[in-house]
């Protein structure tokens, strides 16, 4: 009975020759140590350096990114080291008119106007200056500096000028703040918790004789236009209406000068000056398990950055080094299997 | 060693793994690159390869067997296309069983061995990986790229063409 195929198929496999397989057997035993025979392996198949290029480039991306990571983290870590200084000045001054709220009469400097024309009962006005120098350590310098701006965000104070400066790791700041009176004691409240009190030192001024006279003066050039006008209706002769017309042109000048100074004093009442120091110690604060927590949360945030950043440049680098890798082997297996054909 | 092992366990198991399937991978090699000292040459670097990159062998992707025969057939075709020939598979001395007593047994070998050698080298490799290297469908199809039931068609065609073959 003749043999099936397949048992004929099997039978008639090359076989390999023993000395082969004794060699074999003792490299496969000695775990095929550096003793490549010369001239028996086929050639190394060579690497396609065009796939290198993009590995290599991929390499690049992530060191790139590695070191813009590190570089943010210092940054975000090591404060300002660099020399640095910012100042600037704003104009303005409220002008909304209130009375002010209280009356003060801690201290009285300088001017010494009288308050004797002032009838008694009648709301004072009264001007309200402070000064307050903060230390702070050197690593929250520029965060008290900040504070100072966002306390006067939240009190809708007008910051008329500041100058900050920063040199060698020690920083000094001065502040030229209007705060509306009303909100005075809230503002000084929250300065005060931006630092180290060193000095705080507080005046007030009675400018309501000022006030009141200025008001007055206001009111009599008012009164002196009405009766010039009514005087100039009445004019019979040339003469008569140009020379009433010369002193109605000087009434409106002094009811202009009055104005002004009224609004320059209901300014002086309406926001107080605060003038605020912020000076580094040139020590470090200690740190805090509240300052461990805000660095924990910046790092992770710059973690966090870094990751998105790499991962938008890194995800198509990848999909176009996968698509490239995935053609390479497809195009490596046709090449190899084309000697089938 | 179980086939299902991985070779990378340790190099008793490479070994283990080795002695299983020298002689199938020999055959396999030598029916498709068609010269003993080549297909010595490519066993060889094929073994030493595969030792090289025995940690790098996924379980999941196949079995140790189909693994090492992946490895042997790129090294086959490397060394064919570096040769820039075609196989000619050398006379193979007669199987010494058949030799002696049964004539008729050693002239079928002979007849089915030259048309083993006149097929398509595509159908030859086929066949020499089932029945040479005792692959399943499934590996063999896995390393040729194929799925499993066009394998199962493209082993079946050689094998018709084949007893034709044996039959001229």
């Amino acid at each position: 009975m003749p043999e099936r195929l397949e048992d004929s198929i099997r039978a008639t496999a090359p076989a390999p020759d023993d000395d082969f397989l004794a060699r074999l057997d003792a490299r496969v035993d000695a775990g095929f140590a550096k003793d490549r025979t010369p001239g028996r392996t086929p050639a190394k198949r060579r690497r396609v350096p065009w796939l290198l290029q993009p590995a290599g480039g991929l390499v690049v991306v992530i060191l790139m990114s590695v070191l813009v990571g590190f570089g943010t983290l210092a940054a975000v870590m090591g404060g300002g080291d660099d020399d640095e200084s910012a100042s600037s000045s704003s104009g303005g001054g409220g002008v909304a008119m209130e009375a002010a709220p209280e009356t003060s009469e801690e201290s009285s400097g300088g001017s010494g106007a009288s308050s004797s024309a002032v009838a008694p009962g009648e709301r004072r006005v009264v001007e309200r200056r402070t000064s307050l120098d903060l230390r702070t350590p050197e690593d929250d310098f520029a965060e008290t500096t900040a504070g100072v701006l966002e306390v006067a965000d939240r009190t809708g104070t007008i910051v008329q000028a500041s100058d900050v400066s920063q040199r060698d790791g020690k920083g000094f700041a001065t502040y030229d703040l209007r705060v509306p009176s009303s909100r005075l004691d809230e503002a000084l409240a929250a300065l005060s918790r931006l630092g180290d009190v060193r000095n705080r030192s507080a005046s007030s001024q009675d400018i309501t004789a000022s006030a009141v006279s200025t008001a007055d003066r206001l009111q009599d050039a008012q009164d002196r236009r009405a009766a010039l006008l009514r005087a100039l209706a009445a004019a019979d002769t040339e003469a008569e209406r140009s020379s009433i017309e010369r002193r109605l042109r000087s009434a409106r000048r002094t009811i202009a000068q009055a104005q002004a100074s009224v609004r320059r004093i209901r300014a002086r009442a309406d926001r107080a000056q605060v003038a605020v120091t912020v000076e580094s110690t040139g020590e470090q604060g200690t740190w805090t398990p509240a300052d461990a927590l805000d660095d924990a949360g910046r790092i992770l945030q710059v973690i966090a950055g870094v990751l998105l950043v790499a991962g938008a440049v890194l995800l198509p680098l990848g999909l176009v080094l996968a698509a490239l890798l995935g053609a390479s082997r497809l195009t490596k297996r046709r090449r190899r299997e084309a000697v089938l054909g | 060693m179980a086939v299902e092992d991985p070779p990378s366990a340790s190099a008793t198991s490479f070994a283990d793994l080795y002695r299983e399937t020298v002689r199938d991978v020999y055959a396999y090699v030598a029916t498709i690159v068609g010269d003993r000292a080549a297909a010595e040459d490519v066993v060889a670097a094929a073994y030493e390869r595969a030792y090289r990159k025995r940690a790098k062998f996924d379980p999941r992707r196949g079995s140790p067997r189909a693994w090492v025969f992946g490895i042997a057939r790129n090294a086959a075709l490397d060394e064919l296309r570096r040769r820039k020939r075609t196989a000619t598979l050398v006379e193979e001395p007669p199987d010494a069983a058949a030799s002696g007593d049964d004539t008729e047994l050693a002239a079928q070998r002979a007849t089915v061995r030259a048309a083993l050698l006149r097929l398509d080298p595509r159908d030859r490799e086929i066949v020499a990986l089932k029945f040479h290297g005792d692959l399943t469908n499934a590996e063999v199809a896995k390393l040729l790229g194929l799925s499993e039931s066009n394998a199962g068609t493209r082993l079946h065609r050689a094998m018709t063409k084949l007893r034709e073959a044996c039959d001229a």
